[in-house]
């Protein structure tokens, strides 16, 4: 059985850095604890930007079943699909060894996906 | 609360190196199954593998070493040995005018790969295996892991779950594979003659969450090799994959004359399979298989009967680096009318004839541990 692993830097905030609004000579509004989980629920609410809420391991999980069985140029129906914190655990069997590399890239390229471990086996 | 990298990060993360060709592993099966008829002889009647009852189980322990082709003219090899109850009844029964074992098939049901392949450039690439390979026709695997359920169906303990000869498969394109193989019977440790049978299968994605398969078996599998008396065998499946829940139907039918019946009576056996898991949430499933078998003639359960059964199955999983850890809690209830059908029970009706019942329930705890490199 083969497996490959693919890991990406753990993504620390992809959120671009807020800039200020306060006018100068303003008084300073400082941002409490209050303030921060009002944007947060903000983001998490209206998916705001590229930046989002973490996805559990079951959304992860869905996003990535949904992008490998709705390919269309690879038939990857036999791929089973586990995550742990958010590490995807790709198994099962596919016709093509270009079909596990597919199968590969389509996992890396859901969000959220912090590492890939390939052990999708061509089948004889 | 985390903030993660939206998809456009996602995509920036680095293409992956060229993977070790060779790769290598190890898989532990074990279990305990509660038997409620509590049957002195510990088995499980008509049951091929999980075959034991009411006693520590180590049903399966494999090692492998594989390499698979990757791309045009590039060869692989695939050599595996496996031990453990699950391997008895690899060996055939030695019978009249049909099966018997080869020699040294004792020792040979701990092979299971041995094989080499090239992936010719043609076309898409059209692999080639020749050895011991994989069977070509179950939805189940031979190997629990695999599965949804830890004890296997009927139909895929009476199936091929490993071939002895060459094999070819060709993608025609995205949605559609067909393969083609000659074997040397139905049983690859079973030697009833010298003649090839043949094996073709059909792959296709009818739509993106749909699918369909049929696998055929046509060849003789008796000593007497007249083609009236070859044996025919279909599998067809339809597959369907949701996002939390897969739902698989499995139907087999076969049938062959029978030399050493009086009137060579057209022998015939049929079955079908309900393959069902519901991903629950983290690493919880719930896998459901209702199933029946009718084995007409008694031509592979060595009983003429009608079995059916329902297994339940609760799985748990972790991984731990390159380890996969697996327990499973499974409740399978099994019914067996007709003739001869029936499970084994406590006590004798005679001394030498173990008693039988109609039914049998049984609770499983599993325990699967594998290692890939």
């Amino acid at each position: 059985m083969v497996q490959t692993v693919d890991r990406m830097d753990k993504p620390t905030s992809a959120c671009p850095p807020v800039k200020s609004t306060q006018r100068e000579g303003a008084p300073m509004i400082t941002a409490g604890p209050w303030t921060a989980l009002i944007v947060l629920i903000a983001f998490a609410i209206t998916g705001n930007g590229a930046c989002r809420v973490r996805k559990t391991d079951d959304e992860l999980g869905r996003a990535v079943k949904q992008a490998l069985y709705d390919e269309p140029a690879a038939n990857l129906l036999q791929v089973d699909v586990t995550v742990e914190s958010g590490t995807v655990y790709l198994s099962g069997e596919v016709d093509l060894y270009a079909f596990k590399e597919r199968a590969g890239q389509l996992a890396r390229g859901v969000g959220g996906v912090t590492a890939v471990v390939n052990k999708v086996q061509v089948q004889p | 609360m985390a903030l993660c990298a939206g998809p456009a990060a996602a995509e920036s993360m680095p293409e992956k190196t060229e993977p070790n060709p060779w790769q290598y592993g190890a898989l532990l099966d074990v279990s305990y199954g509660l038997n409620f008829n509590f049957p002195e002889n510990h088995q499980f009647r008509s049951k091929q593998t999980t075959p034991r009852t009411n006693e520590f189980s180590p049903n399966m322990a494999l090692g492998y070493v594989h390499k698979e082709p990757h791309r045009a003219r590039d060869w692989g090899v695939e050599l595996a040995g496996q031990a453990g109850y699950d391997t008895d009844a690899l060996v055939p029964r030695e019978q009249e005018a049909r099966d018997r074992p080869v020699p040294g098939a004792d020792l040979l049901r701990h092979l299971a790969r041995a094989n080499v392949s090239y992936l010719a450039p043609i076309g898409s690439g059209l692999l080639l295996t020749a050895g011991l390979m994989k069977g070509y026709i179950n939805f189940e695997s031979f190997y629990a892991k695999q599965n949804f359920n830890y004890s296997r169906s009927y139909l895929t303990d009476y199936s091929p779950n490993f071939v002895f000869g060459v094999g070819s498969r060709y993608a025609i394109n995205h949605n559609v594979d067909v393969g083609f193989h000659v074997m040397n019977g139905f049983q690859h440790l079973a030697h009833a003659n010298d003649l090839p049978s043949y094996g073709a299968e059909l792959d296709w994605r009818v739509t993106k969450r749909l699918a369909v398969a049929q696998n055929l078996y046509y060849g003789p599998d008796q000593a007497d090799t007249s083609l009236r008396y070859w044996r025919f065998f279909s599998d067809t499946q339809v597959q369907w994959r949701g996002d939390e829940v897969t739902i698989v139907l499995a139907y087999d039918i076969g049938t062959e004359r029978a030399v050493d019946q009086p009137d060579q009576a057209r022998t015939f056996w049929t079955g079908a399979a309900l393959f069902t898991r519901w991903d629950l949430s983290g690493p919880w499933s719930l896998a459901v298989r209702p199933e029946w078998f009718w084995d007409r003639n008694g031509r592979l359960t060595e009983f003429e009967q009608l079995l059916w059964a329902v297994t339940t199955t609760l799985e748990y999983h972790r991984h731990v680096g390159p380890q996969l850890w697996l327990t499973r809690l499974e409740y399978r209830y099994d019914h067996s009318t007709g003739q001869d059908g029936g499970f084994f029970r406590d006590g004798d009706i005679a001394p030498g004839v173990p008693r039988l019942a109609s039914s049998q329930h049984l609770l499983l705890l599993s325990l699967i541990w594998a290692f890939d490199s």
